[in-house]
């Protein structure tokens, strides 16, 4: 089954990934962020990448989708290294789902 | 040409050198803690009047492409002759028609790829693009078009419409510095075309292409004759080097075929080309009569923009100073 992709962060970090066919949103601010999340879900991208510094900018819009299974948001590092939120949200999700910190 | 029709222009382009950004500026804006404060120190100069009053560090792209139409549209209102300043403007409307035919054949909306600087009005090219024949243009640009879509119909091969154009506006390129009839625009256009196909032949060489794929790819409109190009390809890169011992482009050549040795790669090419057709221009800076100053100024300034861009790209991503540095082309002043 065929589904797209999308993937919100700064330009110079996420532009690469235009050339695999992932559909490119380049943000700089809170609201380009809030806004370009907002549109990728009510498109239907079942699998939104945002990078972590993006991710701080927008918390509460991060949260919002939490509860939701589509979409589903994946933090990924920025070209300027990880800042270990993402890693701590699936240490989270995966301590929620079978009870304790297995990674 | 009579080389005398320029002399006010000269006069007045040697005013406007002065504005050129001096070593100074870059230096102080290499040392810029972040790109905000790169910005604010542009907004003191020539740069001050495309800059809007809290204009974010991300609007550079804006900024520097204001400005490049700004000099392209005084350069035109400047030059007694307009086919000076298309033989830098061309390679724009050669952008316009990649993007537009990418825009086409991808059904998305790619305008923001489209930039303020605009020999043939875009609607234009677009009318002709979208007729798939080049409807609306003339000659060359006219062909280019047509032969793109036909062989895209035929092989389905995104990556030829590049090398297509790309072919075309050089030979485009050579017809407009032919009609100047000017010795020294003439020798320019012979350079660029050269240095081109000089990156062409050597890149190919490390990718082990075939002849025939040469005889695609190179043009022949250089000072170099094409089959000379393809002659050399079976030579190793030290007699490459040596049978240009003697040409202008010696130094230029040595150096590249000195990082292939090393490394195996060309990554310092495109800046070596440009700081060796910068030296080359830098040559017309004196030049009282003919048109060779304006295409110097118009050089000097595409290479000031490109590090500014190159500056605050390195700033916005926290690169290291000496990362910057050493990407930055020879300036002009």
């Amino acid at each position: 089954m065929y589904k797209k992709i999308g993937i919100v962060g700064d330009k110079d970090s996420i532009l690469p990934f235009m050339a695999l066919g992932l559909e490119v949103v380049a943000v700089t601010n809170e609201m380009e962020a809030r806004i370009g999340i907002d549109r990728l879900a009510k498109e239907a991208y079942p699998v939104i990448f945002v990078t972590e510094p993006v991710a701080q900018m927008v918390p509460e819009t991060i949260k919002r989708y939490d509860n939701v299974a589509i979409p589903g948001i994946i933090l990924i590092p920025s070209n300027q290294g990880t800042l270990g939120i993402g890693k701590e949200r699936i240490r989270e999700n995966v301590e929620k789902a079978v009870g304790q910190n297995i990674l | 040409m009579d080389q005398l029709q320029f002399n006010q222009m000269n006069a007045r382009l040697s005013v406007y050198e002065t504005k050129l950004l001096q070593g100074a500026k870059f230096e102080q804006m290499l040392s810029a803690t972040d790109a905000a404060a790169v910005i604010r120190l542009l907004a003191e100069t020539e740069y001050g009047d495309v800059i809007e009053v809290g204009a974010s560090p991300y609007e550079y792209e804006r900024i520097l492409e204001k400005e490049l139409s700004r000099v392209y549209k005084m350069a035109y209102d400047l030059s007694p002759v307009k086919g000076m300043v298309d033989i830098f403007a061309l390679n724009y409307d050669y952008h316009h028609l990649k993007v537009l035919t990418k825009e086409k054949l991808s059904g998305k909306d790619l305008n923001h790829l489209l930039l303020p600087i605009t020999r043939t009005p875009i609607e234009q090219l677009r009318q002709a693009v979208f007729s798939m024949e080049g409807t609306g243009l003339d000659g060359t640009m006219a062909e280019s078009v047509a032969a793109v879509f036909s062989y895209f119909e035929e092989y389905e091969d995104v990556q030829s419409i590049d090398v297509i154009y790309d072919r075309y506006y050089l030979r485009e390129l050579r017809e407009l510095a032919d009609t100047m009839n000017d010795a020294g625009a003439s020798h320019i256009v012979e350079t660029m075309i050269d240095t081109i196909n000089l990156s062409t032949l050597l890149r190919c060489m490390a990718q082990k292409k075939s002849i025939g794929f040469l005889n695609a790819v190179l043009s022949s409109y250089g000072g170099i004759e094409k089959q000379e190009l393809i002659r050399l390809s079976a030579l190793s890169y030290e007699d490459i080097a040596r049978h240009f011992e003697a040409s202008d482009y010696a130094e230029l050549i040595s150096e590249a075929v000195k990082e292939i040795g090393e490394t195996g790669k060309m990554t310092h090419y495109d800046l070596l080309k440009d700081n060796f057709f910068m030296s080359y221009l830098k040559k017309a800076k004196f030049d009282v009569f003919g048109p060779r100053t304006l295409l110097a100024y118009l050089y000097a300034k595409e290479t000031e923009i490109k590090n500014i861009r190159m500056i605050l790209v390195g700033k916005i991503n926290h690169l290291p100073e000496p990362f910057i540095r050493e990407r930055m082309r020879e300036s002009y002043v």
